[in-house]
């Protein structure tokens, strides 16, 4: 049996909006093992980002809340958990990086500073020992740190301030901070996106070099398929605030069981081989004040049914480990 | 080829830099043909010139030196006559659908206006007809006229800009990364679109962009940008199957592949691209380079013929991946 760091069961966040409250994510379950990788796709709007900052409780409360389930982290569930001890949660237990390497950092401290910031933030009380002692251990462990993400120069670039980093560079900072106090879980939400194709290559690869080297679990945010089958063991596929498919990378791309996962694949353009014609799906993704009633895909779906206009389907599982809510697959048994 | 519709001659632009004295060199002797019902793709990352070099091909820009040509004309010294008169055969797709319709005109105004601008039209419902058309011809309704920007999608929007760009017959379309705002199950229908645009009015496309596999499916020939010049050219299955320039190399093997297990190893460069104010000397790319030889520092390779069709601009160009 495997461990589990996290699960999901049943996550519902809505929103308020101008009209009314709107789920964002509805009833969304997975689980991620300890030392896993687990990817997220989906396009915008599936509600991806939602449920990464719903488990770091990050949301913009009160007009974003969580209406409903569980987030269980090594067996304990946050969603009742006062602030004061999420606080203690966030960037200790659970690492995170964002999609925007320049607006994640403060343009006027030195990136040493902002690393050490969150060694002494969390640690400075119990794991330092001295509180004069702390700030100097702080510093040398900022400098490993940005060795550790493959910074050049480490002990000159501590001082640095975050314009005179290039991209990439402040993307590695990120990842220094959010690995600076051993966190199990790392919730990295389209860490790559901003960057270019050779960083990106620079970055991924760090980043699958530190889950080796330190065991971290990482929970992986994109929309960009290539990056999930390179770098995550098992993908759950978001559309419009659910979850519609999970595999493992393998199966998914070989055999996906959802029409949605299947379209998608088949309307990506490739690099090793050239197509005459992209499939296209028709239509655009729905909007959280307009999802669709019965599966959310049925007016994009090729193989929509009239069951689908109107019930949602349940998780059909078709073999260990994978399931699809669709209702093609109702002869298999629903979780 | 036989008489290219655009060609660009040994052009270059430099900027003034941000501290007094230091020169941007954004796009330096760029030589590019562009024929009739083509796409030639513009590819490299961010920085590389690619967005100045279609600017420069429609005149948006002035060049700092060499020469555009297009439909024979010597663009680079057309009156501003001549050179509005020229620019209905030349127009532009911009890459974010948001921010390049004007949110306060309907979708009727935003594709007239190049119609009006030209004269295109004399009576009101020509207009509305050539509307109507243009909208019919991207996928959209006649319904849609009346509407504003805000009422569309991100794919809905990007097919306006390309029904304002189309409005007035051009021959050229500089396409600058009209698909990367958008999501992979709008993307495939927008470049469907671009296609077919293509095969139905014979547009040549001047396709800028950084994804591969986009440039592949839709390219019929690439050119590779680093740090403001051409470091290779080729056609598409070329480029693709044999890249002679370590950094094309590179850049092939970087993209993440959509299927588990594929990967065989990636050339992973080191350090970022360099400042364009701040090149090195020689060949631009040899500080990540990995085969830089001492040559590679000081002599700045040509762009010379390694195959059919295919030129790459470096000392040791060879048609084998690295690494």
């Amino acid at each position: 049996m495997i461990e589990t760091i996290l699960e999901l069961r049943g996550l519902t966040t809505s929103f308020r909006t101008r009209q009314g409250r709107v789920r964002a994510i509805d009833g969304i379950s997975f689980s991620v093992p300890r030392g896993g990788a687990v990817g997220i796709v989906g396009e915008s709007g599936s509600g991806k980002s939602v449920t990464a900052l719903s488990i770091l409780r990050l949301l913009p409360e009160p007009a974003g809340r969580i209406d409903a389930g569980e987030i269980l982290f090594e067996g304990r569930n946050l969603v009742p958990l006062p602030e004061r001890d999420m606080q203690a949660v966030r960037g200790s237990a659970i690492g995170m990086i964002f999609q925007e390497p320049m607006t994640s950092l403060n343009p006027v401290f030195r990136i040493g500073d902002q690393i050490a910031e969150s060694i002494t933030l969390h640690q400075g009380g119990h794991q330092g020992g001295h509180q004069s002692g702390g700030r100097a251990a702080a510093h040398a462990r900022a400098i490993e740190l940005l060795r550790l993400v493959g910074i050049a120069d480490p002990e000159q670039r501590v001082a640095d301030f975050p314009h005179q980093l290039s991209g990439g560079m402040r993307q590695r900072v990120m990842i220094a901070i959010a690995i600076a106090c051993n966190p199990r879980l790392l919730i990295a939400d389209e860490p790559t996106t901003a960057l270019d194709v050779t960083i990106q290559a620079q970055v991924l690869e760090l980043l699958l070099d530190l889950r080796c080297r330190l065991g971290i679990a990482m929970l992986l945010i994109t929309h960009d398929l290539g990056v999930i089958a390179e770098q995550v063991d098992d993908v759950v596929v978001m559309y419009a605030g659910r979850v519609v498919e999970q595999a493992d990378v393998a199966t998914l791309f070989r055999a996906p069981g959802h029409p949605y996962t299947a379209a998608l694949l088949q309307a990506m353009p490739r690099m090793e081989r050239r197509t005459r014609r992209l499939d296209q799906i028709p239509g655009a993704v729905p909007s959280p004040a307009a999802f669709p009633a019965g599966c959310r895909f049925h007016p994009r779906c090729p193989e929509a049914r009239a069951i689908c206009t109107t019930h949602q389907p349940p998780d059909f599982s078709l073999a260990p480990g994978h399931v699809a809510a669709c209702w093609k697959h109702s002869g298999y048994v629903a979780r | 080829m036989t008489q290219p519709l655009l060609e660009l001659d040994r052009v270059s632009k430099s900027f003034p830099g941000q501290t007094r004295g230091t020169v941007v060199h954004a796009v330096e002797s760029v030589s590019l043909a562009v024929a009739s019902s083509e796409t030639l793709a513009l590819v490299g990352e961010s920085g590389c010139g690619k967005s100045t070099t279609g600017r420069l091909a429609l005149r948006l820009i002035e060049a700092t030196a060499g020469h555009v040509r297009f439909d024979g004309a010597d663009l680079t010294t057309l009156s501003p006559a001549a050179m509005r008169q020229q620019r209905r055969a030349m127009q532009i797709v911009f890459q974010d659908p948001y921010a390049s319709l004007n949110p306060r005109l309907r979708v009727a105004d935003i594709i007239a206006e190049p119609l009006q601008v030209h004269g295109l039209y004399r009576a009101r419902g020509e207009r509305a007809d050539r509307i109507a058309e243009l909208l019919g011809m991207v996928g959209l309704n006649a319904e849609h006229a009346a509407r504003f920007p805000h009422q569309f999608s991100g794919g809905q929007r990007q097919r306006i800009g390309i029904a304002r760009a189309i409005a007035v017959g051009p021959k050229l379309v500089v396409a600058d990364e009209p698909v990367s705002a958008l999501d992979v199950s709008v993307q495939s229908q927008v470049i469907n679109l671009l296609q077919d645009l293509q095969e139905e009015l014979g547009i040549a496309y001047l396709f800028i962009a950084h994804d591969l596999a986009v440039v592949r499916h839709i390219a019929h020939r690439v050119a590779v940008m680093y740090l403001g010049a051409i470091v290779e050219t080729a056609g598409t299955e070329s480029l693709f199957g044999a890249p002679h320039h370590p950094y094309t190399q590179a850049l092939l093997s970087a993209a993440p592949i959509p299927k588990p297990g594929a990967r065989q190893g990636r050339i992973v460069l080191g350090g970022d691209v360099p400042s364009p104010s701040r090149r090195p000397t020689g060949c631009h790319f040899h500080p990540r380079c990995p085969i830089a030889q001492a040559v590679c520092r000081t002599d700045p390779p040509p762009l010379r013929r390694v195959a059919d069709g295919h030129s790459a601009a470096c000392h040791f160009a060879a048609p084998f991946p690295l690494g």
